[in-house]
């Protein structure tokens, strides 16, 4: 049975919750386009 | 010039302690599996220039740290330098009025930090950061730049994959 990914968590000064939507989506978007820096070959 | 020795008991002249070049002006415990942390009432009008620090914690994946000032989304230019451990190659990486500076710091599962130094983030002035490139197979500097002109309170830290698990932020004010 497949696992359900786990919820986005944001946490602002000592308070952990949950992403909303539009923060999950911000939140992708930000990290859509990072380039990773090279490996080691 | 010789520097104070504070013991227990004795009396603390104003000029020993108006001469501490570095006051903690937060410390931030960071949650379990968290893809971002935000960072209120670091800057304020007591200091002109910031150190901010994240030891301690790991991350779910190999990332690289980004940092981004108040709610600012844009206006954030900077060049990175770095290489790898396995060669002397070395490479650049930019920002070219990014979301946020994006290569602040790094770290993967078996640890991750940030290693800044902020220039004038609440006082007037642009934003500048200095910063080490650090994901555990890269390593380098990073400077940059926000523009415009803006007064930040806080920041938010982030890495670019995976999440955040424990470690602690701190935020230093240097003396003015």
């Amino acid at each position: 049975m497949a696992e359900e990914p786990k919820p986005l968590m944001i946490q602002i000064d000592d308070k952990v919750r949950e992403m909303t939507p539009e923060e999950v989506a911000a939140h992708k978007a930000s990290i859509a386009d990072a380039p990773q820096l090279g490996a080691p070959e | 010039m010789t520097y104070p020795t504070f013991t227990n008991g004795t009396v603390l002249p104003a000029s020993d302690l108006n001469a501490i070049g570095l006051w903690l002006v937060k410390s931030q415990t960071v949650g379990t599996g968290v893809s971002s942390v935000t960072v209120t009432d670091a800057f304020n009008s007591s200091f002109d220039n910031y150190m901010v620090t994240y030891t301690g914690g790991v991350g779910s994946a190999l990332h690289n740290m980004r940092l981004q000032l108040g709610s600012a989304t844009s206006g954030y230019y900077g060049l990175g330098i770095y290489g790898t451990f396995a060669g002397t190659t070395v490479s650049g990486i930019n920002d070219n009025n990014a979301a946020q500076f994006r290569y602040v710091g790094g770290g993967d599962a078996y640890g991750s930090t940030l290693r800044a130094t902020l220039i004038t983030p609440y006082a007037t002035g642009l934003t500048s950061i200095n910063a080490i490139i650090d994901t555990g197979t890269s390593f380098g500097t990073y400077v940059g730049r926000y523009y415009p002109d803006t007064q930040f309170t806080a920041f938010t830290m982030s890495p670019d994959s995976g999440t955040l698990t424990g470690g602690t932020i701190r935020v230093y004010g240097m003396r003015n």
